[in-house]
């Protein structure tokens, strides 16, 4: 009996003991971080998509003066055109027999479309001829030698030329609008120059009178389709800014956007991107990866080409993410030599399909 | 400063959220000293004639969960991180937490009450004030706000209740024949108020391809002079709508009316084994007519969102940008989640929620100052049902001095309780609880959410 006496004044005293236990590390005079996390391991979001992007709408062109690619609305498909005088040369006699000018015509391709003046862009055109049309009213005859196209380009202070050496021809006399075709124009555009220069010596020779002076007109038209050659490329550069503002007090860990892209162009785009903070600079500790190229159109246009892509935005750290502002991207559009031959047309589409969005590890909301 | 907030939200949720069913004294049970035996089994008399000393007759305060402080905050190196903390894994905190996670918390005040010799048998009369508020949190709840990931949450039985009211109990114990003894308690229950808030079906569909809300949010509020303050307001398409901006309460009064019984027996089994009897009793069966059922409830029964389709990036002014398509998405969202007044709905009849006693004591042949007992507590009222079963040590080591030592089981989890009366010629002293506080903070906030104290004192004549 007195054991059960024991057990049960223990018990009481046990009891009011254990309802005394204070637990030190619960202190209410620290403060409570009022930073939390939302979603689980992964959470995504129903896609979405965009709707189609016409050649017509990305390439715009058509209301920039002096460019030489242009949509025919009948044709619908991209070419290149240009007719335009080149000038008149005077060309003097020198002796009794022989006279002699030299030709310095010019081109002045005018302002290009940003995308085109990208470093890294190559101009590679299939069947791009120059057409150069020559009037002589005289007697004689004259001789094009030492015949080149210059391609000139200015860029951050630099004068870059791309020379082409072309074939010399004899310019019958009494001709109208003879047609001289150098099919090396292409060789000159590769590198978008500002300015395309023919330059030649041209010789009259005869034995029958001297003529002291008569003019050569010369002209010239380009017109071929864009159609690529399979190293074209062109690049084009932008960024997406001022997220952080919109973002907030949000943090996310790692967003994985995966899509599918529809592409009628018959070029491959590549994407390359990077992370910009909110003073716009790139962010080392964050890394982007871009999984698949956005695949081009094949030669026969059975439908559009569909390439899955994903792009993985993640933060070496938890906190990696919260200056983060914006993407800078660079988009290369090229050809391969599936695309060879193929023409740019106005029809063409561009679209993302089930675009979706996964936030893996949460976001952190700064209550 | 911040800091000051979260526990005041904390303990406020803490006190607020809780449900339903006054608990009594039930570490008590088997004491004999306790003169209020009778409002837990109405088949027990007590052993003098008594009057309660008015308003700390028999004062019981308790709350009783299965999730507490603890479950919600977590201390770290530089103070403490909510459960949405990152440094907070979800299987640490959902592993803390049960299918449906309970808090109910009540307050019983005895104003003032009476026990007398009489008719055959013992009377009661006792006049109660009684506060019970509850609430009842799905896991699923608590999965979707620390695991969100792309799976179906079926969240229901969320609900939160509060209500008011006095009851005036006239009770009778009897004896018939040798072993049994019978008594009832008759109440008229005077409803102050009554708030019940409950999500109804709420479904929580986060598909990879599509996001779906379902349910239907109620809030029925019966309190005297409580109006709804609506505010106008305008969805994005130009659409405008009234909701409901806050609840103001004027002039308020009774309102409502309600009858409950108590019916309790006892039988000695002693010509079976010596020492033994069993009991029952069914509590609080009863309800209480409510008044004036102010409603507010949620317009949309779905929201669903299935992405935006055909985005035009490059031209925000067309009716397809992000933008454009955002707004139809938010002015759902704003007709699913807004709660519009729907009114007076007229009076509602609520059941206060039983409980049901069953239990058995064995006072030791040899030496009849200590007794063990067994009771079953089984509280049935929806969502915040509960159950208990607990074990009793009771020893009596003088006339005037009882003592009592308890352990439970049940619903939310165990707990230890203890019972101190002391009673002599002219007053009678109790002091227990059924839950001892256990952990508590540095500042004696406890961190579970079980704890109770029950304090009574009263003149047996």
């Amino acid at each position: 009996m007195q054991n059960c006496f024991k057990l049960l004044s223990a018990m009481l005293v046990g009891t009011f003991l254990f309802s005394c236990s204070v637990n030190k590390d619960y202190d209410f005079s620290k403060s409570i971080d009022d930073k939390i996390t939302i979603g689980g391991d992964s959470l995504s979001l129903p896609c979405f998509s965009t709707d189609t992007f016409s050649i017509g709408r990305i390439v715009d062109l058509g209301s920039q003066k002096n460019v030489f690619i242009n949509n025919d609305p009948n044709a619908d498909y991209y070419y290149f055109y240009k007719e335009s005088g080149l000038g008149s040369y005077e060309v003097y006699t020198t002796g009794p027999r022989e006279l002699t000018a030299n030709v310095n015509s010019y081109i002045v391709v005018g302002k290009m479309p940003d995308l085109l003046n990208e470093d890294g862009t190559c101009l590679d055109v299939e069947n791009l001829k120059l057409d150069l049309l020559i009037n002589n009213p005289g007697g004689c005859k004259v001789d094009f030698t030492e015949c080149k196209l210059i391609g000139a380009k200015n860029k951050d202070g630099r004068r870059i030329l791309t020379e082409v050496d072309v074939d010399g021809f004899t310019l019958p006399a009494h001709v109208e609008n003879y047609h001289v075709v150098f099919e090396e124009l292409n060789e000159v555009l590769r590198n978008v120059p500002d300015t395309i220069y023919y330059s030649a010596v041209a010789t009259e020779s005869t034995d029958e009178m001297q003529i002291y002076g008569y003019q050569l007109d010369l002209k010239y038209i380009i017109d071929a389709p864009f159609s690529f050659g399979d190293e074209f490329r062109v690049i084009y550069k932008d960024s997406i800014m001022e997220m952080n503002k919109n973002l907030d007090d949000f943090t996310p860990q790692t967003i994985v956007l995966r899509a599918e892209v529809e592409n009628e162009i018959p070029l491959n785009v590549k994407l390359d991107l990077e992370a910009v903070d909110v003073d716009g600079k790139k962010m080392d500790d964050v890394t982007i990866t871009v999984n698949g190229d956005i695949g081009a159109a094949t030669a026969n246009f059975n439908g559009a080409a569909t390439s899955p892509i994903s792009i993985v935005v993640k933060g070496k750290n938890r906190n990696s993410l919260s200056r983060f502002d914006g993407l800078r991207y660079s988009a290369t559009g090229y050809a391969t030599n599936q695309q060879k031959g193929l023409m740019l047309m106005g029809h063409q589409r561009l679209k993302v399909n089930k675009l979706k969005m996964t936030l893996v590890g949460g976001i952190d909301i700064d209550m | 400063m911040k800091g000051i907030k979260y526990i005041g939200a904390l303990c406020l949720a803490t006190v607020c959220l809780s449900a339903a069913k006054a608990q009594n004294l039930n570490s008590a049970y088997y004491l004999e000293g306790y003169n209020y035996r009778s409002q837990m089994n109405p088949a027990f008399g007590a052993e003098h004639s008594y009057f309660s000393v008015p308003g700390v007759g028999n004062l019981n305060v308790s709350m009783q969960g299965n999730i507490g402080l603890k479950n919600v905050l977590y201390p770290s190196a530089d103070g403490m991180n909510t459960f949405m903390s990152s440094s907070v894994s979800a299987q640490e905190f959902l592993g803390g937490l049960h299918s449906k996670n309970k808090i109910v918390s009540n307050i019983k005040t005895n104003i003032l009450s009476a026990g007398f010799k009489g008719f055959g048998g013992f009377n009661t009369i006792a006049l109660n004030v009684r506060a019970n508020v509850g609430a009842n949190i799905p896991y699923e709840m608590f999965e979707l706000m620390k695991q969100t990931t792309n799976k179906v949450y079926n969240i229901n039985d969320f609900a939160v209740h509060n209500d008011a009211f006095a009851e005036l109990a006239l009770g009778h114990s009897h004896q018939i024949g040798k072993n049994l003894r019978i008594g009832a308690n008759l109440k008229f229950l005077l409803g102050g108020a009554n708030v019940d808030a409950k999500l109804n079906n709420f479904r929580v569909e986060l598909g990879e391809e599509e996001w779906k809300i379902v349910g239907h949010a109620q809030v029925d509020a019966s309190v005297k002079g409580l109006k709804y303050e609506t505010e106008t307001s305008e969805y994005k398409s130009g659409r405008s709508y009234e909701r409901v901006k806050k609840a103001e309460v004027k002039n308020t009064g009774l309102n409502g009316f309600g009858m409950a019984v108590d019916l309790g027996a006892t039988y000695d089994l002693s010509d079976v084994v010596e020492g033994l009897s069993v009991n029952a009793a069914v509590l609080d069966l009863g309800f209480i007519n409510w008044n004036n059922d102010m409603r507010a409830a949620n317009e949309g029964d779905e929201f669903v969102f299935k992405g935006f389709s055909d985005v035009a990036v490059d031209d925000k002014g067309s009716t397809n940008s992000v933008g454009n398509q955002w707004d139809g998405v938010s002015d759902q969202l704003k007709e699913f989640a807004h709660l519009a007044d729907k009114g007076d709905q007229g009076s509602r009849s609520r059941m206060i929620g039983a409980t049901i006693n069953v239990g058995a004591n064995y006072v030791l042949p040899a030496y009849k100052k200590i007794s063990f007992g067994a009771l079953s507590s089984t509280c049935v009222n929806g969502a915040y049902s509960w159950t208990e079963g607990r074990v009793s040590a009771n020893w009596k080591p003088v006339k005037c001095i009882e003592l009592s030592t308890s352990y439970a089981l049940g619903t939310f989890g165990s707990s230890l309780g203890a019972v101190f009366n002391l009673h002599g010629r002219g007053w009678n002293l109790t002091l227990g609880t059924n839950h001892v506080i256990g952990e508590m903070s540095k500042e004696c906030i406890p961190l579970n959410s079980r704890g109770s104290v029950t304090l009574g004192m009263s003149v047996p004549l």
